[in-house]
């Protein structure tokens, strides 16, 4: 019951802040319209099917390549821990990839790449791949010895240790990785789509901005924060699937 | 000799010499090799440094406004539950929206000068510290809370000398994160608003068609976020060893 009523309150919350604003007047109303003038704005954008089309773009860009990234960011943790000295190859390629971010190699990938599809497949698996890389990695290391013991009583060789003991027990913290390589995939798509300028919401965004059709860009804004909430939930809701028990866990604790 | 081979040093030659090779085969400016990327480091260094000066004063200032207020703010929000229950899901709502999402708003409001890109950095940061400072000061230890009334601290004083010392290691994982945060959103701004900063060279030369220019650019801030990284993690060390020492011996134990 709290769980929906939280999120719809802090809606309302929102919504009664940004009236309040309005009806104050402090900022010009050219720019900061009433909450109604924006959801009419989203409206004739969904009427014109171009609210769809962008989020559709944007969307199928940034889910699946952070599902790609996610996969091989796992993969390539469990790779590394199994292989030491391609632990130590890996970890010198993400200090120095890391700090790049996805804007500065947007305009060079252009030329390489084009525009189309390999364009985003590349931004988001050089920048989004290392949050999974390195939380598989740092949270297979970091198994309580009591759980190595316990699979060592048991009789598990290294696969089955792996698989039964040390990748779940794992998990929360790998979670978290992807939880954020899942953010930022959304973020380099955007940022992608600013720079590149030729479809998804990023560039409506932008062009919307130019123009100073100030409504569209709220309303844009709005589609822009409900992907990512989606793009949460459905990370959540593998949370719950595959590390439930955490949460439970913590539950009884706090 | 197995060791020598693997050795990631090796390994980032062994690139760098196959990058050289393909680079004077294909004998294009499109396609630069290492040494062509090294030589407009040198030419425009002085450069570089202006540029990646702006570009880190703006990402101070905007993680700074981002602490400032944040942590005040995320700990209030764990300590104070009416706070906490109407401005935690409000938090993970805006969450969800990208910092360069935001850009076009701030832009209207703040035009394309340094003050537009501070707000963005400083809204990029404030996420991580506002969600982690809430954790932090609601998941306090209740014992601690208890001291603090048997000792007869007002809220005020519970907030600044239980709550933020006790939150301060997971603070230091949000102050990592937001310090790369500010960092890739200072350039990015820079790319959307362009006036001056790293940002704004990496997209005129690449629109120059320089691009041996553009990955020195590229190379440069990578070091300097490798810089950023090391001395964060040497702070940490610093002013948390206690925490990791109590850690360690738990684990021990």
């Amino acid at each position: 019951m709290t769980a929906l009523l939280r999120p719809v309150l802090a809606l309302g919350l929102l919504a009664a802040l940004w009236q309040a604003v309005v009806w104050a007047a402090v900022v010009p109303e050219r720019y900061f319209p009433p909450i109604a003038t924006v959801v009419q704005a989203g409206m004739s954008m969904i009427a014109r099917g171009q609210m769809q089309q962008a989020l559709f773009d944007t969307g199928s860009r940034a889910i699946l390549g952070a599902i790609a990234v996610n996969l091989i960011g796992i993969g390539l943790g469990l790779a590394a821990t199994g292989a030491p000295s391609l632990r130590r190859i890996l970890d010198t390629v993400a200090a120095i990839l890391q700090p790049v971010p996805p804007a500065a190699v947007v305009p060079m990938a252009v030329f390489a790449l084009g525009l189309g599809w390999k364009l985003y497949a590349f931004v988001v698996v050089l920048v989004t791949i290392w949050p999974p890389y390195l939380a598989t990695v740092s949270a297979l290391a970091a198994t309580n010895p009591v759980l190595l013991s316990v699979g060592r009583m048991a009789g598990f060789g290294p696969v089955a240790m792996l698989w039964h003991i040390r990748l779940p027990a794992a998990m929360p913290e790998i979670l978290a990785g992807v939880r954020y390589a899942t953010t930022i995939a959304l973020i380099a798509v955007i940022v992608s789509e600013m720079i590149t300028g030729r479809d998804g919401i990023g560039f409506l965004l932008f062009q919307k901005a130019f123009a100073i059709r100030i409504p569209e860009v709220f309303a844009l804004m709005f589609a822009v924060g409900l992907l990512g909430s989606a793009m949460g939930l459905a990370v959540s809701a593998v949370y719950r699937g595959f590390a439930g028990w955490h949460l439970a866990q913590r539950g009884r604790a706090a | 000799m197995k060791r020598l081979f693997l050795h990631p040093a090796a390994v980032l030659l062994a690139a760098l010499l196959a990058w050289q090779i393909v680079a004077l085969v294909k004998t294009t400016p499109l396609f630069p090799g290492p040494l062509d990327v090294a030589g407009a480091l040198w030419d425009d260094g002085p450069r570089l440094i202006r540029e990646i000066g702006h570009t880190l004063r703006r990402a101070v200032a905007g993680f700074a406004l981002a602490a400032l207020t944040m942590i005040p703010l995320g700990l209030a929000m764990g300590r104070i539950r009416a706070l906490g229950f109407v401005g935690e899901p409000l938090v993970a709502m805006l969450a969800t929206l990208p910092p360069p999402a935001t850009v076009p708003v701030v832009m209207l409001f703040a035009g394309t000068g340094d003050l537009a890109k501070i707000l963005v950095i400083a809204y990029a940061a404030a996420i991580p510290l506002v969600i982690n400072a809430a954790e932090a000061a609601r998941n306090l230890h209740p014992m601690l809370g208890l001291v603090g009334r048997s000792l007869g601290l007002t809220r005020l004083e519970t907030l600044r000398l239980i709550a933020l010392p006790s939150a301060l290691p997971m603070l230091a994982v949000a102050a990592r994160m937001a310090a790369s945060a500010a960092l890739l959103v200072s350039i990015t701004s820079e790319m959307l608003l362009s006036t001056n900063g790293i940002g704004n060279y990496l997209q005129r030369e690449q629109e120059n068609f320089r691009l041996d220019a553009g990955l020195a650019g590229i190379v440069l801030i990578s070091v300097v976020g490798l810089i950023l990284n090391r001395l964060i993690a040497a702070s940490e060390r610093r002013w948390l060893g206690w925490h990791y020492q109590s850690r360690t011996a738990e684990t021990q134990a």
